[in-house]
């Protein structure tokens, strides 16, 4: 990070190459809509690099990046909300996760999901990442974390029409 | 079950792998334009060789600065209470300072920027990290450096002044107004921390997007008051909550 501070061209393109696939995957899940993806990364990564000055290099890397990343996201949706006809806007409205339906698969019940509780099963599921690193990467306390994902992997569960997903801790 | 989750993400997470390329080459294309990164004071100033000297010069002098306070400090508790010296030293505040805040019961250190504002005449220390400070025209205000998505209840630290009103005074208007805005309003309460004054608390709902505030009253020492505001939402009063709590801890009113 010292040296993209200092405007090294290259120092960034390896940061980017190193950190494309993560941003894009969670991008495109966050979204759901893949070229307000590629906006959303595409900011993310100039954001990282206008700000690096301000990354402290004592602290982990990865949460502050993401960070930026859910933040870029947000955004764009939030642009895009906007814009977007109302008629696409209604179809986009979230399932009624109390009703269960064999039909709807497991990523369909994970995205019916309200953002509190999609997000962090995403960054859970998608990356592997650790309740204590997502809690960061959210500014939450460990504990909320917790509930969230609980409640999260019980609704989609209600959704699915009973089946249990992952365990309580 | 966790596995097939994981497996559909990545199956559903697919994107074209000429996206990379096409995002570089725009990323490219804006860095051609872009100053080095820097922090905003100095991002006018992009570095020639003469203003590099002049920045390290700065530096230097900032680094001195700190050093020689350390000095007189030492030299201050050694001086008869009332001397013109310690007035001066008194008046001093560091640029900068690292602080320990507990955020959610975990500990952390944070970068602290000095705000000095000779004409309303008070000091307050703010998370520069994470925070940036909007002087207005009737009042200041601390707020989050990216602004928050719309889901999110203000979060915000304003800092004002109701001339020729008392704490007291000012604590029973703040508690009446609320009424209106929030469900539940506490009775002014006197307290000696984070502040010396009173506070008025009001939450508006148990959600996790409730509506918080906290309302702080200071003597401005000129038989006036100053109001310091924080607003959040009940989710973040461990976060922005305990936070803003900090920085009202560094507040001073200066001397006339």
């Amino acid at each position: 990070m010292q040296r993209i501070v200092q405007g090294d061209r290259d120092a960034f393109r390896q940061l980017y190459d190193a950190y494309f696939d993560y941003a894009m995957r969670t991008a495109r899940l966050v979204i759901k809509h893949h070229e307000w993806a590629k906006d959303a990364v595409q900011e993310t990564f100039l954001r990282v690099y206008r700000n690096s000055w301000q990354y402290d290099s004592k602290k982990p890397f990865k949460p502050w990046f993401y960070c930026i990343l859910l933040r870029e996201c947000y955004r764009v949706m939030e642009r895009e909300k906007k814009v977007v006809p109302l008629g696409e806007q209604l179809e986009r409205i979230p399932v009624d996760p109390k009703l269960p339906d064999e039909q709807v698969d497991i990523y369909e019940a994970l995205q019916g999901l309200e953002d509190l509780y999609r997000i962090p099963l995403i960054l859970k599921y998608l990356h592997d990442y650790s309740e204590k690193e997502i809690a960061e990467v959210l500014d939450v306390n460990q504990n909320t974390l917790k509930s969230r994902l609980f409640k999260g992997r019980e609704k989609m569960r209600q959704r699915l029409g009973g089946e249990q997903y992952g365990t309580q801790a | 079950m966790e596995r097939k989750l994981k497996e559909r993400l990545l199956e559903e997470s697919k994107y074209d792998p000429g996206d990379k390329d096409e995002i570089w080459a725009k990323l490219d294309a804006h860095l051609d334009h872009e100053p080095q990164p820097a922090p905003p004071s100095q991002q006018e100033d992009q570095p020639t060789l003469q203003k590099r000297r002049a920045k390290l010069m700065k530096k230097i002098k900032i680094t001195t600065g700190v050093a020689a306070a350390a000095i007189a400090v030492g030299v201050f508790f050694s001086l008869p209470a009332g001397t013109a010296f310690m007035n001066e030293i008194q008046g001093w505040f560091a640029p900068e300072k690292q602080v320990q805040v507990e955020v959610e019961g975990q500990k952390e250190e944070t970068q602290q920027e000095l705000h000095q504002d000779e004409e309303s005449r008070y000091v307050i220390y703010y998370d520069v990290d994470r925070y940036k400070l909007i002087e207005g025209e009737h009042q200041d205000m601390i707020t989050t450096k990216e602004p928050l998505p719309d889901m999110y209840p203000e979060v915000s630290l304003t800092i004002d002044q109701a001339l020729d009103v008392s704490p007291a005074q000012v604590a029973a208007q703040v508690a009446e107004q609320l009424q209106s805005e929030f469900a539940e309003v506490s009775a002014p309460e006197q307290i000696q921390e984070p502040v010396e004054g009173y506070v008025v608390h009001a939450i508006d709902g148990n959600e996790w997007d409730s509506p918080v505030t906290r309302v702080y009253l200071v003597d401005n020492g000129k038989s006036g008051t100053f109001v310091l505001q924080a607003k959040y939402f009940l989710e973040a009063a461990e976060g922005h909550g305990a936070r803003f709590e900090q920085m009202l801890g560094e507040f001073q009113v200066l001397p006339e």
